[in-house]
């Protein structure tokens, strides 16, 4: 009984030392990345996603986004689409073996879910730089587009559900959608880190990438990033609370503008915490 | 006097004394045998002796009515420390908002330490063992909690290898105690970092090692060979525990594969693969009832089985549930049912005549 006691007790220490080691590790020297985002990108959990009546932490969700490669895409913004980067020769790059899948022509193995295909890549995500200006870009762009062939009187298709859909696209992506975009994947943290020098601009966090069949050509598509919640500790978590009043983000409110900007700190292992909030707007 | 080396053995001992006197008392009535006043008392005496030993050392059940309550109170502890478990999750969440981040850190990781403090405390103290084995729960459940919360206060990319550190703790704390609830938890944490390591050798994330059950059938055999590779006579009902958990984890993902062939490794089609584990789980099933035969394992033969019935039921509603009548069907699973009974009747009598005891 004493050599177990003193093993369980052993067990205990060594386990918490070594995790509260790899967190040291992973503040130590400077960080990876220092981004101020603002309540677009690291959002409050939306209502029904959070029992908050039993739990009283504060947790922000990472907002990202990609731009579709097609096109005429009908969302110029969602997490749900093959980016342009992610073609056949960054899948390779990833460690896909697509000439095995190619043999393999049973279409149903390539369900969205299947686990089997994967990669664990460590994901480079821009914030307000040159992908979300294309975005902005190209949904004005089809918004003068729709506009014109409104008054174009010779034209006799419907175009104003489209253009209020357009119109309502770009008031979000000006006002409160998302600015960081998914922009590359690669497998060496320290070549990612040297080609994305900005530590304002570029993060770097640890994801899955995975393969589907559309229209019988193998694409690539982002699964989930592994870290998206990310916790508020205090005294921040009282300044946000008491800000938004409560913790709920009920996603069928009508959209305000960012009231706060957190200071997010990406470490030696990719795991980010914050180090700042800063209030931007007080009240609701 | 044979030594007694744990407690099932004990109250095997005890519930022999028991037998012997109701056996002796009939046979004084039915006048076959007469014990004379001095051999009554000597074996009185020896008995009376032998039991106030057995039940200091081992806190056996000497009465039908202690074992009752006993059985009680092993319910009772059981629903206590789970119970118990939980609340201590849902009291963490419920206040760990409104504690800074180093007291966060100072109460996880003080409290497995004090709970298991308490439980080594209370283990000296009280000679049941009921309220120690409760704490260890309490510690257990509390170094869960230890590791989960940390990871999210300091958002750690999940890892698997906390699977094994629970598996350690939960095997320690089960050897110290005596508590074979805390056994199961270390073999599924085992189990469940065995199948994630299986995973990821395939390129599977670890948190995905469920989608591909096969990941299961090494761990399954390294906790169904532990007992055969470590004698552990002193504890009670933990060999038991490690056959059952190391069936459990290979017939239940074959189960799983027979009707779900998509999320095999194979290179096959998936009829061909549900087919494959058709056959593997019949057959499996078969040879684990015939082992535990062999070896008079009734654990191992009962959980075998269950699964070669369902395998079986689960088969004929297959083939026949669309295109016969329901009054057929049930019929031929009732059929099927006798041809069992028949079967297990003719094993039973072999086993008699062969003078086979009990496991």
């Amino acid at each position: 009984m004493r050599n177990l006691m003193i093993t369980a007790i052993a067990l205990l220490l060594l386990t918490n030392v070594v995790v509260l080691a790899g967190i040291a590790y992973n503040r130590s020297g400077e960080p990876l990345a220092s981004v101020l985002l603002t309540e677009r990108e690291l959002s409050l959990p939306v209502y029904y996603a959070h029992n908050f009546d039993e739990d009283s932490s504060t947790s922000l969700h990472l907002e990202w986004s990609l731009l579709d490669s097609d096109d005429d895409p009908e969302f110029l913004y969602t997490r749900y689409v093959t980016p342009g980067w992610l073609n056949h020769a960054k899948l390779i790059e990833l460690g896909i073996d697509l000439e095995k899948l190619k043999k393999d022509d049973n279409s149903y193995t390539y369900t969205y879910n299947d686990a089997a295909h994967t990669a664990d890549v460590i994901l480079v995500l821009e914030y307000n730089g040159e992908t979300y200006q294309t975005a902005l870009t190209q949904t004005e762009h089809k918004v003068v587009q729709l506009q014109k062939k409104i008054s174009n009187k010779q034209d006799k298709g419907d175009y104003s559900d489209d253009l209020d859909r357009y119109k309502n696209q770009l008031d979000q992506l000006k006002t409160t959608h998302s600015r960081l975009y998914v922009i590359d994947a690669g497998l060496n943290q320290n070549i990612l880190a040297q080609k994305y020098a900005d530590k304002n601009k570029y993060l770097l966090a640890r994801g899955e990438i995975g393969v589907d069949w559309q229209d019988k050509k193998i694409v690539g598509h982002i699964r989930h990033l592994y870290i998206s919640d990310i916790h508020v500790p205090l005294p921040y978590s009282r300044r946000i609370t008491d800000l938004t009043q409560d913790k709920k983000n009920n996603s069928n409110s009508i959209p305000v503008s960012p009231r706060y900007a957190v200071q997010l700190n990406i470490g030696q292992r990719m795991e980010p915490w914050i180090e700042a909030v800063k209030i931007l707007k007080e009240g609701k | 006097m044979a030594m007694m080396d744990n407690k099932q053995k004990a109250q095997h001992r005890a519930d022999q004394i028991q037998s012997f006197y109701d056996e002796v008392s009939q046979l004084e009535s039915d006048k076959v045998l007469q014990l004379s006043t001095e051999q009554h008392a000597a074996v009185a005496r020896f008995h009376e002796g032998l039991l106030k030993s057995l039940t200091e050392q081992f806190d056996i059940d000497t009465s039908s009515r202690q074992k009752q309550l006993s059985t009680g109170m092993k319910i009772a502890s059981f629903i206590g420390a789970l119970a118990l478990a939980a609340s201590v999750f849902f009291l963490f969440y419920q206040f760990w908002g409104y504690l800074t981040t180093p007291l966060q850190v100072v109460i996880l990781i003080a409290a497995p330490l004090i709970t298991l403090l308490f439980s080594y405390i209370v283990s000296r103290r009280e000679s049941t063992g009921y309220f120690a084995k409760l704490l260890s729960m309490v510690s257990f459940a509390c170094f869960v909690l230890n590791l989960v919360m940390l990871g999210q206060i300091f958002n750690i990319t999940p890892s698997d290898k906390a699977l094994l550190v629970w598996a350690a703790y939960g095997f320690v704390l089960a050897y110290a105690f005596d508590v074979r609830l805390l056994l199961a938890m270390g073999i599924l944490s085992l189990a469940g970092f065995i199948a994630a390591r299986v995973g990821t050798w395939f390129g599977l994330y670890w948190l995905y090692m469920g989608e591909r059950p096969e990941n299961f059938f090494i761990p399954a055999l390294i906790i169904f060979s532990m007992p055969l590779l470590i004698k552990q006579i002193r504890y009670s009902g933990f060999m038991p525990i490690y056959r059952v958990f190391g069936c459990l984890l290979f017939l239940v993902p074959v189960l799983v594969l027979s009707n779900w062939g998509n999320g095999s490794y194979l290179p096959w089609s998936n009829s061909v693969i549900e087919g494959f584990y058709q056959l593997t789980g019949f057959v499996a099933s078969a040879a684990l009832i015939a082992l535990g035969i062999r070896k008079q394992w009734p654990d191992v033969i009962n959980t075998a089985n269950a699964f070669f019935v369902l395998f079986l039921y689960t088969k004929i509603f297959d083939w026949w549930w669309e295109i016969m009548p329901k009054y057929l069907f049930f019929l031929v699973i009732a059929l099927s049912s006798l041809l069992l009974l028949f079967v297990y009747k003719r094993i039973r009598l072999q086993s008699q005549l062969s003078g086979g005891g009990h496991a």
